[in-house]
């Protein structure tokens, strides 16, 4: 019989490119599009999975699929927190200045409040609280998103009708 | 629809999902207007859709002197996810289940090149182009994902079902 393979380890590799992107100062600014970075964590996630059985034979159900990006959320929330603070007490609030100088240099104007904003930021301490807040509100976001990336994936991954091969009959019982 | 019980709920849970997530978007502005606890609640919300979008105020859809919480595209996004859920009962779970995906790619492309055409500077997307392309991409987005969420759902509820059948035998 055909078994499905772990979803733990794509989850995982889907979660860290999800944190990667999220982390990341400038490379971060992709989630300004309807968190599309974290959506793309979902979508690889379930491209990994689906690579892992190596077996179009394989079963792959759209619920296959919204485990996989649920949990590459999860993953995504916990490394991200991780990498972003990392980043800042490494760095300072090198996000902030790297905006605020990519700004001036390509000479764009900016509202008034985003400029506030970059000021406040930059400002702003790193503590529990805020450590906290930031991990739940990745939470939410990255297991909604990536919920989204995933069931993008398997639309994308899904085998085509009539490809699938019919699992095995299953043995008659001995009398 | 009618007698899929599982279809039924996930449609509705998702109606009424994308329906509060929208309200958020427009309370944002008319908190921000008061002071006290419903202001710092606005704050909140502002906070937290910032994850999300941009938030530039020239970029934005304005309500009651104050813009929405999201972007003019994010926002369309959003209100195309709610036309889809709308038209979606003439379609159904069926039909819908065996879209060609080349349509998929179609949809979210314009939005995806407005983007992309705006960071590079060529190219200055205006208003209009970013809330149309923006709303075409969520309404496709939400019909190519609801047949594969209800199947979803399908799933769970079957495993967990056969799993508590299992246990109490």
């Amino acid at each position: 019989m055909n078994s499905k393979p772990d979803k733990l380890m794509p989850a995982l590799y889907g979660g860290i490119i999800m944190a990667l992107i999220s982390g990341i100062p400038g490379l971060n600014l992709i989630n300004c599009l309807c968190c599309a970075g974290i959506m793309l964590g979902g979508f690889l996630a379930v491209f990994f999975y689906r690579k892992e059985t190596g077996d179009p034979s394989l079963p792959f159900t759209a619920g296959d699929a919204a485990i996989v990006g649920l949990l590459a959320g999860v993953f995504g929330a916990v490394f991200g927190v991780i990498l972003s603070s990392g980043i800042r007490l490494a760095f300072g609030n090198f996000e902030a200045r790297l905006v605020g100088s990519l700004f001036e240099r390509w000479a764009t104007e900016l509202p008034p409040e985003i400029w506030d904003s970059i000021r406040e930021s930059l400002g702003s301490p790193l503590n529990a609280v805020s450590l906290m807040v930031s991990f739940f509100t990745s939470l939410v976001l990255d297991v909604l998103f990536g919920l989204l990336g995933g069931l993008i994936g398997y639309v994308v991954f899904k085998p085509k009708a009539g490809s699938m091969v019919p699992p095995p009959p299953a043995p008659l019982p001995s009398s | 629809m009618r007698g899929d019980r599982i279809g039924t709920t996930v449609y509705v849970l998702l109606l009424v999902g994308v329906l509060v997530w929208l309200a958020l978007i427009v309370l944002a502005p008319a908190l921000a207007r008061s002071t006290g606890p419903a202001g710092d609640l606005g704050a909140i919300l502002y906070s937290f859709f910032g994850k999300t979008c941009h938030q530039l105020d020239a970029r934005s859809f304005h309500f009651l002197g104050h813009k929405l919480a999201v972007c003019s595209r994010c926002t369309m996004v959003y209100a195309g996810f709610l036309a889809g859920l709308l038209f979606f009962p003439l379609f159904g779970y069926a039909r819908l289940r065996d879209l060609p995906r080349l349509g998929l790619l179609l949809g979210i492309l314009p939005m995806a090149a407005d983007a992309l055409t705006g960071i590079s500077m060529f190219w200055s997307p205006s208003f209009v182009t970013r809330s149309v392309t923006g709303f075409i991409g969520g309404a496709t987005l939400l019909l190519y994902i609801l047949p594969p969420l209800r199947e979803a759902a399908g799933d769970l509820f079957n495993n967990s079902a056969e799993q508590q059948h299992e246990f109490e035998t």
